[in-house]
Formats: structure tokens, C-alpha cells, sequence
């Protein structure tokens, strides 16, 4: 049985959900900044050791887990990850898992390191829309990848906008990396050009991004228009998926999905959800893969890929220019 | 009560589409009095042109000038070659005639120029064919003029045929010659494959990008600043034989900070079981919009039907509504839904996005 810690427990209820059908693994611990969070997950989970960190994890109950999921806030991560694998903890690490290429290959050389089995956490890949597209590109059902289309639209309460402008990447690589994985990994490839464009506006005085889009070019003829917008007013948010390929085309779109009610509010479109078998299925294959000794479907050179690619497409933000890909780093034409 | 002025309309050439001069045949205020066509052109353009006048019960020419001289007519209508198109503009517009004139306005941003600077300097109307009446237009234009999702920020359309241009890329043997893009357009005529005739080989933006981008002005009225582009022959070999894209991604750089794209194919009939899949998404400073271009539509399926489309488009008004606002533009000498210059600037935007796509790099709309 592995022995799963859980860091960063925001998404706590998720993981309840689906901890009493994984096979071969449990969570044992929990670890949040907030005490509150922490002691909800704790009871929520059933768990018997807790800490406010990792670190307080490790000293205080280093010997309850195996293995830890990081789904601390973005910045916490490539430091939580490369201490948990200095000491010989398999690492989930969700995407991004790091803010800047640097400290990605810095996890990435920590668990190669300790020999831990180390995955880039992607819910996007392992969801209903990423993981059907998938299945239809490998059973040769769609052809030849051509035109991948995602609009991922957020609302402000779970956008993800604040202080980012500043941070190197911004904010590709906090909302636009799990979808520039998901194409990387939908193509087969890194993409060979990148170019994003954007909106600025003024928020509390300072000059912010207000949407994104990101347009990739793969080698062969392939390409992907991603963006991400977190400027919706209240309620679930939009996603649009669609995969063109050269014998057939996947389309997963919630305007598809949407139910209606006439209520005395008016008319308005329910969405039935997804469930959390992504949440079970990315947990699983973490735990297949330490069971089974191999690497997991995503790893974590994937997940710093992702993170370089979304470092392109600010550099092209910022500049107005082509970044392409030249000896495995990208470069502005 | 508005006007009830007839318009005399001459169809010149209708090589392509018999639909734009029936559209406007079918509009009461529009009378056809002449099919004509220049006398060169080869017999199978003659043979489509005079069965539309048989269509029309009205008499065939090989004579366009003598068709704009002779028969009465204020508007020409016109749908042949795509190069030829704005020659036949030119020509009717210097005669005083109004012009209707089908997609694309040109192959080349020149011949825009040309057929703008006749326009304007004769002052008749000019309007190209669009599908900016369809119901859902219609309704999503209403809707951002309401300003229930306040100013549009971002715009995006999926505009895809999931039809088939010939036999498939790479089905072609090591022995036989390439496509011939001319014959082969002539040839699909008949089952309504023809994508683009002339005999300039042309990709979708090309073909049909000016309904995409027709939709995004007319939702934005903002005009586009710079393109990056992507570009492929991905399904057809007729496109791969003439160097031209069946499969194109454009992001739009356009006035006010408006960021936009185009997803644009023809991409098989395995595509969509629908015919098209087309879809405008619009995010403004209150909310978006999500629009299936298609609706209304009826599903119909029955046990002979070994394949789609599935779904049947219903309540569409939109080329009477078209047609009914053209003619409200020469009564009042206001402006027509999308004039000379508005093709002109589609057409340089298509142009541009062909180069984004030829060298990887984004290109200013000029």
C-alpha cells in the first residue's frame, strides 16, 4: 500500500471523494498554511497526521507516507517537491510544477537524483474531454492531428489573476500551462512556434493582463489556438475542447452539455459536472507507477517542458514576436 | 411606409454561385432582366449562365457590356470567377450600376482597390454576400448592442465545412500528374464540392474567410492590426497539389486592445455530421456570448440515411434580411452591411494571414 501525503489541501473534498476507491494506495497525512483548511482535510479525509508544511510533515511524521501530491499553491511547489524527493518521497507534483524552467529542472534533477518516481499532475489529461480526445487520436480514429482549439474561460472568484504580471511567466504559466501540456501532449511534441498576444488593463494601478491567447505551431503542419480568460461573471465557467484531425474532428464543449431550467429567475443552463474520476484516475496511475518501478504517463520532464513552452509565449507576449524552438530552447525570431 | 422601387438587376456571371442571384431574385423589390457573361469564357460557362437565365425566365447574353447598356438594369449581380470579380464590379459600377457580389471580393488586395475607388467615385452601393443575417448573427449582434456582456474584448469563430474537396491527401500514385485546381473545381461543380472556382488555386481563407471575418467586424466594428497565422494542407490532395491551405488558424490583433482568432477548415465529411460546424464565442467586460451559428436547426433521422447531415437549419431569413438591406441603402443612400471597403479590408486581412502563415511570423494588415 503507498502512503499518499497530501500537501495543500484547497482541493481536499476531491480527493475525499475518490480516496476510498484507489487501489493500492491512501492518504495518510495532510500538511496546509491555513490550520483550518488543514484540520477540515484531516477530518474530510480521515487521516490521522497533519502539519501546517511539508516540513512539519517530514520531521514530525516523515515515516506515514511514501509519498507526497503537491497541490500547494503554485510558487510553493518546485521548493516542496525537491525537498520531498531529497528524502526519498515519490513526487505528484500538480502542474505547473514550478514557475520558472529553472526551478523545474531543479524537481526534475532532485528525483532523478534520489531515483523517486516523479509526475507532472495534469487533471486536464486525465479529465473526460483531454482523455476521450486522446483515446480517439490513438485508436486512429481522428488521423493526423491538425487544429487543436481549447477556451478555458474562468470566472473571477476561481481565475487566477492577482500579482501575476510581475512574476517571470506570469500568467502563462499559471493558467495556460495545463493546456499547453495537454497540446504538447495531443501532438506528440514540443511545439516548434509559439506566439501569444493578450489584453492589458489597469487593475488598482497597476497594468495587468486581463486575457491571453497562445497560438503553437507543431512540426508537420499542426497547431493549437489556446485561451484563457478569467474575466466571467459568477458560476462554473466555459470549456471548449475540439481536436480536428485529418480523417475525423472531437468536439467537448459545455455548450453541448448544458442543461436548462425555467425558473422564476429566468432561463438558465445547468452544467451536470464531470464527476472526479480524473482526480482518481491521475492519483492511480501515480500509484501504479511507484507499484510497478516505471515512469508515470506524464513525467516530470513533461511538466518542465510545459513550463519552457509557456516561458516562450510570455517572452512572445511581452515582445510581439515569434519565439521558436532551437536545440530544445526558444528563441525569438 | 418605405419605398417599393423595383430594382432591375443584370446576373454577371454565375459561374459559381446560381444562390446569390436567386437570393436576390427572391427579394420582391428585385427584378432580374439579363444574364450575361463575357464572350470568352469557355462553354461551360455559358451552359451554367444560360440555365440560370432559364431559371430566371429572363434572356442570356455573351455580352456584359451590352447587358449593363441595354437592358435597364441599377444593379449588377455577381458571381463568377473569383479573379474576375472585381473587374465585373469596375465595370458596372462605371455604367452607374449597384453591385452584389459574391465571396471573395478578390484574390488580390489590388483589385479591391480597384473595384473601392470605382465604387466611390460613381457613389453607387456596393454589398458583399455574407451570412451576417443568419438568425444567430442576428441575435448575438442584438445582444452586444443590448450591452448585456458590455464591451467585446475578445472574439473567436470556428468556422468549419466538414465536407470532402476531392480524394484525400497523399492518395495520389508516384505515376499520376498533379490536381489541375481549374478542372477540378469545374468538375465538382455538380455535386456543389467546387470551393473555389477560378484559375487561381485558393485555400479556405481564401474561399470562405470572408464570413468569419465579416461576423467579427460587424460584431466588433473594430478593424484587425496585425495577424499571426498557421496554415496547412491537411486533408485534401487537391489542396496539396495547388500549395493552398484546407486547415487555418489566424490570431487577430484588432483596434481597441480586441484580441480575436479564426479557426477555419474544410475538413472532411468525417468532420461533423452536421455539414458545418461553426461557432462565435465573445467575451466583453460583463459577460460572453456562446453561439452556435447553426440554430435553429431540426434533427431528422430516418432508416435510409446512411449519413448526415443530421440536423436541418430552419427559420433562416437571412438573405431576404440581406437583400431587404441593400435595397434600404439605395433608398436612403446609407450605408450597405458590408461595403467595398469592409471586403477590401477582409480581403487584406485573408492576404495577410496567408503570409503570417508562409513565414511564421505576424504580419500588419495593410
Amino acid at each position: 500500500m503507498i502512503r499518499l501525503a497530501l500537501i495543500g489541501c484547497a482541493n481536499a473534498a476531491s480527493y475525499a471523494a475518490v480516496s476510498s476507491r484507489l487501489a493500492g494506495a491512501e492518504i495518510t497525512a495532510v500538511a496546509d498554511a491555513d490550520p483550518g483548511t488543514a484540520g477540515a482535510a484531516r477530518g474530510v479525509l480521515g487521516v490521522p497526521a497533519s502539519g501546517a508544511s511539508i516540513d512539519d510533515l517530514l520531521a514530525e511524521h516523515g515515516g506515514s507516507f511514501d509519498a507526497v501530491v503537491l497541490d500547494s499553491p503554485a510558487q510553493c511547489r518546485a521548493q516542496e517537491a525537491v525537498k520531498a524527493a531529497e528524502v526519498g518521497k515519490h513526487v505528484l507534483v500538480e502542474t505547473p510544477i514550478a514557475l520558472s524552467t529553472e526551478d523545474a529542472d531543479a524537481v526534475v534533477g532532485a528525483a532523478m537524483k534520489s531515483g523517486v518516481r516523479l509526475m507532472a499532475g495534469n487533471l486536464a489529461r486525465f479529465a473526460p474531454a483531454g482523455a476521450t480526445v486522446r483515446e480517439a487520436l490513438d485508436s486512429c480514429e481522428l488521423g493526423e492531428p491538425g487544429l487543436l482549439r481549447i477556451h478555458r474561460w474562468e470566472s473571477l472568484s476561481t481565475g487566477s489573476w492577482p500579482a501575476l504580471g510581475q512574476e517571470q511567466g506570469g500568467i502563462m504559466v499559471r493558467s495556460l500551462v495545463a493546456d499547453i501540456d495537454l497540446a504538447g501532449w495531443l501532438f506528440g511534441c514540443l511545439p516548434s512556434e509559439v506566439y501569444a498576444t493578450g489584453r492589458r488593463v489597469s487593475h488598482g494601478g497597476t497594468d495587468q493582463p486581463d486575457y491571453v491567447q497562445v497560438h503553437l505551431g507543431f512540426d508537420g503542419g499542426g497547431m493549437s489556438v489556446i485561451d484563457y480568460s478569467a474575466s466571467l461573471p459568477r458560476g462554473p465557467g466555459y470549456h471548449f475542447l475540439s481536436m480536428i484531425g485529418s480523417k475525423g474532428a472531437a468536439y467537448a464543449d459545455d455548450h453541448h452539455n448544458v442543461n436548462l431550467v425555467y425558473g422564476n429567475g429566468g432561463a438558465r443552463a445547468l452544467d451536470p459536472g464531470h464527476g472526479v474520476g480524473h482526480v482518481l484516475a491521475q492519483l492511480q496511475e501515480f500509484a501504479d507507477a511507484i507499484h510497478e518501478g516505471r515512469d508515470p504517463a506524464a513525467t516530470g520532464t513533461d511538466g518542465r517542458d510545459a513550463v519552457l513552452v509557456a516561458e516562450a509565449a510570455a517572452e512572445s507576449m511581452c515582445s510581439g514576436r515569434t519565439a521558436r524552438l532551437v536545440g530544445g530552447q526558444y528563441g525569438l525570431d | 411606409m418605405g419605398s417599393t422601387e423595383v430594382f432591375r438587376f443584370a446576373a454577371l456571371s454565375a459561374v459559381k454561385h446560381e444562390y446569390v442571384p436567386l437570393g436576390v431574385a427572391a427579394h420582391p423589390r428585385f427584378e432580374p432582366v439579363v444574364v450575361a457573361d463575357d464572350a470568352g469564357q469557355g462553354e461551360w460557362a455559358h451552359e451554367r449562365n444560360a440555365q440560370l437565365a432559364r431559371d430566371l425566365g429572363v434572356p442570356y447574353i455573351r455580352d456584359v457590356e451590352k447587358a449593363i447598356r441595354d437592358y435597364g438594369a441599377d444593379v449588377a449581380v455577381i458571381s463568377s470567377q473569383a479573379e474576375r470579380h472585381c473587374d465585373l464590379a469596375v465595370r458596372a459600377a462605371n455604367a452607374g450600376l449597384h453591385v452584389v457580389q459574391d465571396k471573395p471580393m478578390s484574390t488580390s488586395v489590388a483589385e479591391c482597390d480597384r473595384a473601392v475607388e470605382a465604387v466611390e467615385r460613381n457613389g453607387v452601393k456596393f454589398m458583399m454576400w455574407s451570412r451576417n443575417f443568419m438568425p444567430s448573427l442576428v441575435q448575438t449582434r442584438e445582444a452586444i448592442e443590448s450591452g448585456e456582456i458590455g464591451l467585446p474584448h475578445a472574439i473567436h469563430v470556428d468556422f468549419y465545412f466538414a465536407s470532402d474537396a476531392g480524394p484525400p491527401k497523399g492518395s495520389r500514385g508516384p505515376d499520376e500528374p498533379p490536381i489541375d485546381w481549374y478542372e477540378y473545381q469545374k468538375q465538382a461543380h455538380a455535386t456543389g464540392r467546387d470551393g473555389g472556382v477560378g484559375s487561381e488555386p485558393m485555400g479556405e481563407l481564401k474561399i470562405e474567410g470572408i464570413y468569419p471575418l465579416a461576423y467579427i467586424r460587424m460584431l466588433t466594428g473594430a478593424a484587425v492590426e496585425r495577424v499571426f497565422a498557421r496554415t496547412a494542407s491537411h486533408f485534401h490532395q487537391v489542396n496539396v497539389d495547388n500549395g493552398v491551405e484546407d486547415l487555418a488558424s489566424v490570431t487577430l490583433e484588432m483596434e481597441r486592445d480586441i484580441v480575436g482568432s479564426l479557426t477555419i477548415g474544410r475538413i472532411g465529411s468525417g468532420g461533423h455530421t452536421d455539414g458545418a460546424m461553426i461557432k462565435i464565442s465573445v467575451l466583453g467586460s460583463k459577460g460572453a456570448l456562446v453561439v452556435n451559428e447553426s440554430r435553429p436547426e431540426v434533427a431528422v433521422y430516418h432508416r435510409e440515411q446512411v449519413k448526415g447531415p443530421y440536423n436541418r437549419r430552419v427559420g433562416n431569413e437571412g438573405d431576404f434580411l440581406m437583400v431587404e438591406s441593400f435595397a434600404r441603402a439605395i433608398d436612403t443612400g446609407g450605408p450597405t452591411p458590408l461595403d467595398a471597403r469592409a471586403g477590401r479590408a477582409i480581403a487584406a486581412t485573408v492576404e495577410a494571414a496567408i503570409e503570417s502563415g508562409r513565414t511564421g511570423n505576424p504580419v500588419a494588415v495593410r
